[in-house]
């Protein structure tokens, strides 16, 4: 969903130009012309249809838009398209490798941790980052490594479970 | 620096300093800022990462919360800020946030300036005329600004390490228990030798434009060997010293409640943890 470009408070007729970015995302490089105030979770979806990432809030309280910056899991909502240049961005996309699931998309669907689906790229791509450190985590450890993601569907039980089993799909 | 400065300075109103962007980018969303231009320090180099030195820490502005949580030299020496810096936000905001942001933002609830300030913090600002240090209890202006003129910019926090025999803690009223705004925080700072309290700070966020320290309440408890009574003289005299405003999230008289709970919450743990 893209936001307004303009605010009533900016001059009427003052049209943002775009500007010229390099960015790595699953590994491919693109170069994207992109509006000042975009976000990155904008740059995914509209200018590189990786729409894998969804926007919840757009203001950092739900989730649902956790990417990889530099290994680091972010919300992309709140990462403006143009600080991201230069960087490598891992989204849901590129966690696949050779045609094959990653372990712990493996977890989420075998469990049950996957509803309607909109908060399961952030929960997953949260889970990647959380597991690198702790790859079997206890039931407190994994339910806090999600504090930062929303699920309207499932309770968050079979997504705990999912994270506390995912080694077990390696 | 010398050019982000004097950009600010050009650019004026308009020209917002930006490093984690986790305060104006969901600020701009809700149309609560319209900067015209966001100034980038993150290049800047020398604006990051934790100093050991022999009495206090030196943080860098652009220091992201999770440095802070996974830092040896704070895990070992100052654990009291990752405590507090796991109650902020979530983990991927703590991955963009920085405490130079948190604290210039100066949001009245802003989780790090109260235990900051019960350490007796300072903050470094780089001005066009040469560095200048202020003590963090006498850099809040106001409600959401800091004692920064146009083209100053916050380089460094430098927090004194506690002394042996010192508790610290940080209580936080909140409703959930992740990505929350704080009813009330209360930090706590004792001194505490054999059982007698020698010094007290008690810092409380949330209950006034800015984090206040409440020192009718510190007189409360030194001296004391900070027993019940005295916890509930302090916690009463906190309770009656902020001036909290009733919001969405809480009432004011609620506010004035759990920061006396919280008070005597925070010396408890404060006292356990100071073994001295």
């Amino acid at each position: 969903m893209s936001k307004a470009e303009r605010t009533p408070d900016q001059k009427k007729g003052a049209v943002m130009k775009k500007v010229l970015m390099q960015i790595t995302v699953n590994g491919d490089g693109y170069e994207v012309a992109i509006k000042p105030n975009h976000t990155l979770a904008d740059l995914l979806r509209d200018d590189l249809n990786l729409t894998g990432t969804n926007i919840g809030c757009g203001t950092g309280d739900c989730g649902a838009c956790t990417v990889l910056l530099n290994g680091e899991a972010v919300n992309s909502c709140l990462v403006l398209a143009l600080d991201a240049a230069g960087s490598e961005v891992v989204t849901i996309e590129g966690i696949a490798k050779d045609g094959k699931l990653d372990p712990v998309q493996k977890a989420f669907i075998e469990l049950g941790a996957i509803q309607c689906g909109f908060c399961s790229p952030g929960m997953i791509m949260t889970a990647k980052d959380f597991l690198k450190k702790n790859p079997k985590p206890t039931k407190e450890e994994a339910t806090e490594a999600i504090s930062g993601n929303l699920c309207r569907c499932t309770g968050y039980v079979k997504i705990v479970q999912a994270i506390m089993e995912a080694y077990k799909y390696a | 620096m010398k050019e982000a400065s004097a950009l600010l300075r050009k650019l004026g109103d308009g020209a917002l300093v930006y490093a984690g962007g986790t305060d104006i980018i969901p600020r701009t969303k809700f149309k609560k800022l319209a900067p015209a231009h966001l100034i980038n320090i993150k290049k800047i180099p020398g604006l990051k990462g934790i100093k050991l030195n022999k009495a206090s820490l030196t943080i860098g502005t652009l220091t992201r919360f999770n440095d802070i949580i996974f830092s040896d030299i704070i895990n070992k020496h100052l654990p009291i800020l990752a405590e507090v810096a796991k109650g902020m936000a979530s983990h991927q905001v703590r991955n963009l946030a920085t405490i130079g942001g948190n604290i210039c933002n100066a949001a009245p609830s802003a989780d790090s300036a109260p235990i900051l300030i019960a350490l007796g913090s300072k903050v470094r600002i780089y001005t066009p005329k040469g560095n200048r240090e202020v003590p963090l209890e006498k850099f809040f202006r106001c409600a959401c600004q800091v004692e920064l003129a146009r083209g100053e910019i916050l380089t460094h926090i430098i927090v004194p390490l506690p002394a042996k025999g010192t508790g610290l803690a940080y209580r936080k009223h909140e409703i959930r228990q992740a990505l929350e705004i704080a009813i009330t925080g209360v930090a706590v700072a004792l001194d505490i030798k054999r059982g007698v309290c020698k010094d007290a700070r008690v810092v409380v966020g949330a209950c006034a434009p800015t984090p206040l320290r409440c020192k009718a309440a510190e007189a409360h408890l030194v001296g004391t060997k900070l027993g019940p009574e005295d916890l509930e003289k302090a916690a009463r005299s906190a309770a009656e010293e902020i001036v909290p405003i009733s919001d969405m999230r809480a009432s004011a008289e609620y506010r004035r409640e759990m920061t006396a709970v919280n008070l005597k919450r925070a010396v408890e743990d404060a006292k356990g943890r100071a073994g001295a």
